[in-house]
């Protein structure tokens, strides 16, 4: 599974293997691509590693790389996604972000 | 108050913008450079920074600096729109309430319109095309023909308005009711329009602002109608009020009044038409019931609470306190939240308090969009 561009993790995903302590299946499954995720992200794990500390697992991940998320462009697909999951100023509480080109083709 | 026509945007927003708007939000929110750094765990130098234009932010920045001014993150990626920049700027910490207030309303009115069109982009609200008045209006007396040609387009005679929000949407106006300070701001948006009034004004007054701001959608937008670019803003607001007035308590309700208990029946017309004393006074001044002394005097003789109550028999009639949204728009949310495009989270604030997450229905998990 080759991807032309990276991938980019969302809480969740990183969220379910990390407490299932499978973290290596995911970097076996995801092993030919670049994986990227945003702070907010990084900022909903750590959040969570309070209530769960295996979350740490998963915030110490090398082999993802961080995507800032700091063009105009994607601030406002930023925007848009939390447009649809409400709160998206109380980041750490929704457990769910994905880069704009991920999600937009599932929108009307 | 504040009337915008159109939300223009002059060209794609730069770094520049995004840090103008982080300003303005940071002194409309009265908080210093530093202050606001500590909120959102970053260095003043860096709130400078964004300021200026001279450093970009994230999204988790951007969340943070949202949280911290108590404004939608879409603010900060909003061009001003061309009429509000009108109004007096936010320029350094010494700038009023008043204005810090009126621009806090004014991001409100525009993230108002981003949830109005995020629902009608899913095709579940199709807004009411705005009752626009095609007459010429150069003064108070036609504003109040005006008032009164909306009242008959919307069936209501000389009859109080049972729902002040159901007719501002029947007439192409979506009122939001807000517990930000100030009194009302509305804009048009294509064939509709959208105002915010605050609910933390009495009853009277709010219906008030809801009205006035309706006006500025039936006459139209203040720097294109009739009333002339000559016309001071005072004096424009002034006919807006008339509209307002006579809508809310038509010139012939008051003439029909029994004089022999002028007061009385004055009492009787503020509770039954929810009327502020001052706006029911001020009709009873128009149509000749009371001269303009009696006027300034009647003013500051208010009927108690217990007086208006009892006027209407004890019979609770609240209007602009539960309802915070139009219905049609509360049920396009509801419906996005059965067909899955939004979360639940999401409809309550789309719902702005109208409803807790705990009223809403269980939805089906499915395939949704």
């Amino acid at each position: 599974m080759t991807a032309s561009r990276p991938l980019i993790l969302d809480a969740m995903c990183l969220n379910h293997f990390a407490r299932a302590d499978r973290l290596d299946v995911l970097r076996d499954l995801l092993i030919s691509d670049e994986c990227r995720r945003t702070y907010v992200v990084i900022e909903e794990l750590r959040v969570g590693s309070a209530a769960h500390p295996a979350l740490q697992d998963a915030l110490a991940l090398e082999w993802i790389k961080v995507h800032r998320l700091d063009t105009i462009s994607e601030l406002e697909c930023f925007v848009k996604w939390t447009g649809r999951i409400g709160a998206g100023e109380r980041i750490g509480v929704k457990p769910v972000f994905s880069r704009s080109r991920n999600w937009r083709a599932a929108w009307r | 108050m504040t009337n915008v026509r159109k939300s223009h945007h002059t060209g794609p927003v730069e770094w520049a913008d995004v840090g103008e708007r982080v300003r303005e939000s940071r002194l409309a929110a009265g908080m210093s450079q530093a202050e606001l750094a500590s909120a959102v765990g970053l260095e003043r130098t860096k709130i400078a920074k964004i300021e200026s234009g001279g450093r970009q932010i994230d999204a988790l920045e951007l969340a943070k600096l949202a949280a911290a001014l108590k404004v939608p993150m879409g603010h900060f990626l909003r061009q001003q729109p061309a009429v509000l920049s009108r109004r007096t700027s936010l320029v350094d910490d010494t700038d009023s309430a008043l204005s810090r207030d009126s621009y806090r309303l004014e991001a409100k009115l525009m993230a108002w319109l981003d949830d109005i069109r995020q629902v009608v982009a899913l095709d579940l609200l199709e807004p009411r095309k705005a009752a626009v008045y095609d007459r010429t209006v150069t003064d108070s007396q036609d504003a109040r023909e005006a008032a009164l040609w909306l009242r008959s387009r919307q069936g209501l005679g000389e009859e109080p308005i049972r729902s002040l929000m159901a007719e501002c949407e029947r007439a192409g106006q979506y009122v939001l009711v807000s517990d930000l300070p100030g009194d009302g701001a509305s804009l048009m948006e294509g064939d509709f329009g959208v105002s915010v009034v605050s609910r933390l004004a009495d009853p009277g007054r709010r219906r008030a602002t809801a009205a006035h701001e309706l006006g500025h959608l039936v006459l139209g937008d203040e720097y294109s109608t009739d009333l002339g670019v000559s016309t001071s803003r005072e004096d424009r607001e002034r006919v807006i009020d008339a509209f307002a007035a006579e809508f809310l308590l038509p010139s012939g309700v008051l003439e029909q009044v029994v004089k022999s208990d002028l007061r009385g029946e004055l009492i009787k017309l503020s509770a039954v038409f929810r009327t502020s004393w001052s706006l029911t006074v001020r009709q009873a001044g128009h149509v000749g019931l009371l001269d303009g002394g009696r006027v300034t005097k009647w003013f500051s003789d208010a009927p108690t609470r217990a007086e208006l109550r009892d006027a209407v028999g004890w019979v609770p009639q609240p209007d602009l306190e539960g309802v915070r949204v139009p219905p049609s728009y509360a049920h396009a949310v509801m419906e996005a939240l059965r067909q899955h495009f939004v979360t639940p989270a999401r409809a309550v604030e789309l719902m702005h308090g109208e409803v807790e997450i705990e009223d809403l229905p269980e939805v089906e998990t499915g395939s949704g969009s």
